[in-house]
């Protein structure tokens, strides 16, 4: 479980610009939930996900992982247990090594024991069906943007973090690979049990495979709409004291 | 021509290539402490020589002290945040002064001889005379001479092959155990951090540690270098690393344009292969070169611009650039 209890992050301190960029934010991502962070551009969106990956500490509230507060919090030391994904799908890969290379680094997170090891994680790239499990021996910057990304996911969840969290990482993809690679995210979701927060401006995807949307605007929580599934009608969200849609 | 000679220095090298491979090529950081670490490790290795240190151990120790100048250039390149460049030309310069107090001077020769001071010798002097009706120096015994030679270098530079045959042990023992570290989970780790820095975060690792390690060894290798080719020539100089980086990377590419191909041992052996051939290259234009106007202190712009040409030619720019021309 993963929580952000009444944060602020204040921009430019004391200067005549200062901007509140998250203003006493919570959420509480729980164990398998899937959860799709939207709002519009300054809403606060990239500030919450710099606060998760360390690369901006609160200026107050708490940062809680499977109940322990990180106080001090370095990044090298938090990806150990987080996953993480990015829009560039070269970014979570590494290019000069084969795909068995980057698979052993995915299951050694935090650089737990250090030896000689083979690949893991073989099962979900095989689930992936675009036959990266027969290219083992392939480097991945022969690989194109949709194989890499998917590559990048599998190595962000092998070692099975706390929460993995998805920065826009299907804006670079065509919309068939763009499924794949929500249906790998799903996948994981579901199977592994790792929760993941994904920030992205896709409602199409957004409203078919998330469980939960929350909607930022102006460093707060507008909207948090929860889906339900529907056998009659497909996906139905709906959230306290807020509107209905249906999806189909 | 000495072919076996030739490639004799083609192999001593080859260590510091194989050093700059490390920088340069796996962690991908432009390293240039190795014109300074290269003579380190000469005047370490002739240092510890004058100690009665063997060779072995002196080059084992100058690995370590050479290391550790690459661990300073990667201390500035990761807490100071400078580049890599500024930092590894602010490390050379300091060795300089560094090499210059470890040597005593400018330059340093190797120690022929090695003589174990059981010197004994009868003494004799003035007052041993004035008193000698008084036989007080007969209480003295004899001293005897015993003066034990070793030779200190192993090489003999005879060109009979068996100087050639210790450089090529010693350093396929060092490209076999690099390829191992390589192999292993941190070699791997190693590796992708040269074709993605910040990726390696992303996996929970301190990316600072990866620098250091590369730049550790890279100039290990350097200071290897630098200890064998002293014990070879018979001495250390202050300039002999001066412009070292450059022949490096020159035996790099061409060693690359030759066997990089065939992918062997994570191309470890292409820095080797290019100093043999660049040294073979070099000895040419030496013997032949004056034909065309050729002297030897146009060795150094003749490397760079081999070097300029070569990374020039990859580019797309400069191909699309050469079409238009034609």
């Amino acid at each position: 479980m993963v929580e952000i209890k009444n944060v602020d992050i204040i921009y430019n301190k004391g200067m005549y610009n200062e901007k509140k960029a998250l203003d006493n934010f919570s959420l509480k991502i729980e164990k398998n939930e899937f959860i799709t962070i939207i709002g519009h551009n300054g809403a606060g969106k990239t500030t919450l996900f710099k606060v998760l990956t360390g690369s901006l500490t609160p200026d107050s509230g708490k940062y809680i992982i499977n109940g322990r507060e990180i106080k001090k919090v370095r990044s090298h030391i938090l990806f150990k247990k987080i996953g993480i994904v990015y829009q560039n799908p070269d970014s979570g890969v590494f290019p000069e090594l084969t795909i068995e290379e980057n698979l052993i680094l995915g299951k050694k997170r935090g650089m737990r024991g250090l030896g000689f090891s083979k690949y893991d994680s073989l099962d979900l790239l095989t689930g992936l069906g675009i036959g990266l499990e027969k290219r083992l021996k392939t480097k991945v910057k022969e690989l194109s943007g949709g194989q890499k990304q998917s590559l990048a996911m599998i190595i962000a969840v092998s070692s099975k973090p706390s929460m993995l969290l998805l920065d826009e990482h299907t804006a670079a993809l065509d919309p068939k690979m763009a499924d794949k690679i929500m249906n790998l995210t799903l996948k994981i979701n579901k199977e592994l049990n790792i929760p993941v927060l994904m920030i992205t401006h896709n409602m199409n995807l957004t409203e078919k495979y998330s469980q939960r949307i929350i909607e930022i605007s102006g460093g707060k929580i507008s909207s948090d709409i929860f889906a339900e599934e529907n056998s009659s009608s497909g996906k139905i969200f709906c959230g306290k004291n807020m509107f209905i849609t249906e999806v189909v | 021509m000495n072919l076996l000679g030739i490639a004799e220095q083609g192999l001593i090298l080859g260590f510091v290539a194989l050093g700059v491979f490390m920088s340069f090529r796996v962690i991908d950081l432009a390293d240039l402490t190795p014109d300074g670490s290269y003579v380190l490790g000469g005047a370490v290795t002739v240092s510890l020589l004058y100690r009665g240190i063997p060779w072995y151990y002196a080059i084992i120790c100058a690995f370590i002290i050479t290391g550790i100048s690459g661990f300073f250039t990667a201390v500035l390149y990761n807490k100071f945040k400078m580049n890599s460049l500024l930092a590894s030309i602010l490390i050379m310069t300091m060795l300089y002064s560094v090499n210059l107090r470890i040597m005593d001077g400018p330059n340093i020769s190797v120690p022929k001889d090695i003589s174990e001071e059981t010197v004994l010798y009868s003494e004799s002097t003035s007052l041993d005379n004035f008193l000698g009706d008084l036989n007080i120096s007969a209480e003295q015994p004899d001293k005897k001479e015993n003066r034990k030679t070793e030779y200190v270098s192993p090489f003999n530079n005879l060109s009979d092959g068996k100087d050639f045959l210790l450089l090529l042990i010693i350093l396929l023992f060092s490209i076999t155990v690099l390829s191992v570290f390589l192999k292993t989970d941190f070699g791997i780790l190693l590796r992708g951090y040269g074709g993605n820095k910040e990726g390696v975060t992303s996996l929970g690792v301190n990316k600072n540690i990866l620098s250091i390690t590369g730049l550790f060894i890279g100039n290990g290798f350097a200071g290897i270098s630098g200890g064998i080719f002293s014990l070879y020539a018979g001495f250390s100089d202050v300039n002999m690393g001066q412009g070292i980086v450059v022949t490096s990377l020159a035996a790099i590419i061409i060693g690359e344009i030759l066997i990089s191909r065939f992918n062997i041992l994570y191309n470890l052996l292409c820095p080797v292969v290019g100093a043999v051939v660049y040294e073979i290259l070099l000895s040419f234009a030496m013997k032949y070169g004056y034909k065309i106007g050729f002297q030897p202190g146009d060795i150094k712009l003749l490397t760079s611009f081999f070097i300029v040409i070569v990374i020039g030619f990859r580019t797309l720019e400069v191909k699309k650039w050469l079409k238009l021309k034609m």
